[in-house]
């Protein structure tokens, strides 16, 4: 197992080497010159070059590749272009603003999701199960925004129970959470739904049925384990999807985030800015990825890596 | 009662009377912590390296410039500089400064520090390039300082310019110039504390402030990006001031009797600009045409409730040197007959290019305008492009300049016809800057030459004023209208002003408590 979990931890770097060389170079292809618009209304063709020269980036692609490795290498991503902080500082707070962020949707997507899943896929067909899909369906097709701004409009405008805006307290991360956490426990609600209802089905089940084990202790002890296979997949997946994703939700809550980060840096053409955050998710992916795989092994004893 | 007791009564009540009143908040008082909500973060406390116009008016609460302009009627102020003198020829300027005046971290503002924070902004500054008519300072004494520059009258108007701020030199020294936005020491009412990136900056007031302790304890400058997130932080008191709402929040917030809209003089000309050297652009009657061919008043009633000014001249109003004109009336019958006498009968087809989201409400302003001129036979293509990709192309020579029509902005910052016509100079065709006009009139270049090196404000005027009729009959782009400049603020916040450079004025500001 360990020699297992090393040698995924050794592969990473090459995805880390690839995923950084496509970002440094789509960057750069892209229309659009970083000084030309920090400088906006001051712009002089001598200011942009001389901007450029300092940044480094009049010299040849690759010779700015290896620089950006080089840097890389000592722990240094770069600088800012906008704000001149090094980048490790910027993406420091911000990332684990967005974590905290993504956590909490985890959490309330998967608790509440397999709850609504289970209490849906073991009474098919009955008010609840229509009531929790309708949930569902509503939860995937809201819009992200949309539901923010409902959410902070009611429990910040009018009833000031929570902060509209900003970071800070628990109180801070509560609608945010909400807000990103609905597509993703509909999600995982229809796919625990559905899962209940294929493991329930099985022969096994039946048999502890006719042991005389009680329904609950059929749900608990038998049949949860298998039922979550599938789930673990959607929720590595979601991991991801609730990093990226909070772009929306960090822009609407002005929270402080990866997300909104990314989308500055790259309207902005904040070469720097861009590459350390793709590559700060790059890692996370990675290693989100093998806390998956790793986990299918606790839940199916099947499953063994070596 | 007797008559002498009536009186005493009569009088005691009227002493209450007058003490409620006054007391009714409307005594400035001091303490409380203002939180403001704005568009955008500061990217980078140091002055001399910040771009963007948005946030200047909170870094200005730390860092004060030489001049300034009146926050309403846009005149020009003597501040860090009390007075001056200039040379007849406009190269030699006299400054003096404002004796006893301190930094926050107790140095001592004079001459020496005019020359530094100048040096400083000429070798590192972002925007050095507008500055560059500067040739040498010199500290003459304590509190007096000598700038030569080449002809350039209206010098004193460009210093209000926020880059030309006065920072502290020991703090630039002791910090080292790249790490100097880490902590920013200036002369103004409040001291910086720090800048939580994303989240906020916190200020706290200058207890030896050189014009009398601010009334604030605290300012708190908070981005909310998102123009709903904003409205609806400032209605549940999470902020006391919201910068920069779009239009559509006007009604919400007057309505509410807690909030109330600021408006300032808006000073952003928004105008669809033509490239005057492409096809049917050659010719001035086209160029009119197009101008008479879009109802401005309809667009300013629907999309901007009524709330933008339409343009009556190629500048705001406010600038020194703007000489309204008789605006292009809409007028499509007028607009299809100039394209008929200029040989385009049946209009011709054209690309209208715009930038979502730059600007209020671009996209609405650019379909309308669009239908408009399909209206007088046009075919337009209608084309939307990311912010920075639109500045390469922008920035294209004349040759390879794929712009015909394009929907920009202009902020005349210094509030002076210099700055104001610095779009239309025919010396300055891309790539030398970013407006792709490509106007040419030689006679104009020469009188705006002239107007520069002369350093009587009435001979400046006269030259304008002939710059002005020129260029609007010329009709090198198509007028609109200039951008709304709204903000609200909560009623228990007073003395918060807007200036027409859309920046905050909040050296008066208190809190109610």
């Amino acid at each position: 197992m360990t020699a297992y979990i090393i040698r995924r931890l050794l592969l990473v770097i090459p995805v880390l080497l690839g995923v950084s060389f496509i970002v440094f170079l789509t960057i750069r292809f892209i229309p659009g010159d970083p000084a030309e618009i920090l400088l906006g209304e001051d712009y002089t063709q001598e200011a942009v070059e001389a901007l450029r020269a300092e940044w480094g980036l009049d010299k040849p692609l690759l010779i700015q590749y290896g620089l950006f490795l080089g840097q890389l290498l000592r722990g240094n991503l770069g600088i800012s272009i906008r704000s001149g902080q090094p980048i490790t500082r910027e993406l420091a707070v911000r990332f684990k603003n967005t974590l905290q962020l993504a956590l909490v949707a985890a959490a309330l997507a998967s608790v509440i999701g397999i709850a609504a899943g289970v209490i849906a896929g073991t009474r098919p067909f009955s008010l609840m199960d229509m009531l929790t899909m309708a949930g569902a369906v509503a939860g995937v097709s809201i819009p992200v925004f949309w539901l923010g701004l409902m959410l902070m409009y009611a429990f910040a405008v009018k009833l000031h129970w929570l902060p509209a805006v900003g970071v800070g307290t628990v109180k801070h991360l509560v609608l945010p959470g909400i807000t990103l956490s609905a597509f993703t426990m509909a999600t995982i609600a229809r796919q625990t739904r559905s899962s209940v209802l294929e493991v329930m089905e099985q022969d096994y089940i039946t048999t502890a049925r006719s042991k005389g084990v009680t329904e609950k202790n059929v749900l608990l002890r038998h049949a949860i384990k298998n039922a979550m296979i599938p789930i673990i997949t959607v929720q590595g997946v979601m991991i991801g999807r609730l990093l990226g994703g909070s772009i929306i939700t960090e822009t609407v809550f002005a929270y402080p985030g990866m997300g909104k980060l990314l989308i500055d840096g790259l309207m902005g053409r904040n070469y720097p800015v861009v590459q350390g955050v793709i590559l700060l998710y790059a890692v996370t992916f990675s290693l989100v990825n093998l806390v998956v795989d790793l986990s299918y092994a606790l839940f199916d004893p099947r499953i063994a890596y070596d | 009662m007797r008559k002498g007791q009536w009186c005493v009564l009569v009088v005691t009540g009227f002493v209450f009377l007058a003490a409620t009143v006054t007391g009714f908040g409307q005594e400035p008082q001091y303490g409380g912590k203002l939180i403001i909500g704005m568009g955008t973060d500061i990217a980078r406390w140091d002055i001399h390296n910040c771009s963007g116009m948005q946030n200047l008016g909170i870094q200005r609460l730390v860092t004060e410039l030489l001049t300034d302009h009146h926050w309403e009627t846009g005149e020009l102020l003597p501040w860090l500089a009390k007075s001056w003198e200039v040379s007849p020829d406009a190269t030699t300027w006299t400054l003096h400064l404002e004796e006893g005046v301190m930094f926050h971290d107790t140095t001592p503002f004079n001459a020496e520090a005019v020359k530094y924070n100048l040096e400083r902004l000429l070798e590192i500054g972002l925007a050095r390039g507008s500055f560059d008519m500067i040739e040498s300072i010199e500290a003459v004494d304590e509190y007096t300082v000598v700038i030569h520059t080449a002809p350039f009258a209206p010098f004193m108007h460009l210093l209000t310019y926020a880059p030309s701020g006065m920072v502290s030199p020991t703090q630039v020294e002791k910090l080292g110039s790249d790490n100097y936005y880490q902590h920013p020491v200036g002369t103004g009412p409040y001291v910086f504390v720090e800048h939580i990136r994303g989240d906020r900056s916190r200020l706290v007031a200058n207890e030896d402030y050189w014009r009398g302790r601010p009334y604030l304890d605290e300012v708190i400058a908070k981005p909310i990006p998102e123009t709903a997130a904003r409205a609806a932080a400032l209605e549940a008191g999470d902020i006391h001031v919201a910068l920069s709402l779009p239009p559509i929040y006007v009604p919400m917030l007057e309505a509410n009797p807690d909030t109330e809209i600021l408006r300032a003089v808006p000073a952003r000309t928004c105008y669809v600009g033509m490239n005057n050297q492409w096809g049917p652009f050659k010719d001035k009657r086209v160029r009119q045409a197009m101008n008479y061919a879009i109802d401005k008043h309809a667009i300013n009633e629907s999309i901007f409730l009524g709330e933008a000014v339409i343009s009556t001249a190629p500048m705001t109003t406010l600038a020194f040197g703007s000489f309204p004109q008789a605006i292009f009336e809409y007028d499509p019958a007028k607009a299809k007959a100039l394209l008929a006498e200029a040989g385009y009968p049946d209009g011709f087809e054209v690309t209208l290019t715009y930038s979502p989201g730059r600007y209020l409400m671009t996209t609405e302003v650019s379909e309308a305008v669009a239908s408009y001129l399909m209206d007088v036979g046009l075919d337009v293509n209608l084309k939307a492009v990311e912010w920075a990709a639109y500045g390469k192309d922008r920035r294209k020579g004349v040759e390879e300049n794929p712009l015909q029509l394009y929907f920009l902005a202009w902020g005349c910052v210094t509030l002076d016809a210099d700055h104001g016509f610095k779009l239309y100079r025919p010396d300055l065709w891309p790539p030398k800057s970013t407006s792709p006009i490509f106007y040419s009139n030689d006679c104009m270049l020469e009188l705006f030459n002239a107007a520069r090196a002369v350093t009587d404000n009435e001979d400046r005027l006269m030259y304008y004023e002939v710059i002005n009729k020129m260029v609007w009959d010329d009709a090198p782009v198509i007028w609109l209208y200039i951008q709304p400049n709204t903000h609200a603020k909560r009623e228990e916040a007073h003395g918060v002003y807007v200036r027409s450079d859309e920046t905050i004025w909040l050296r008066e500001a208190w809190l109610e408590q």
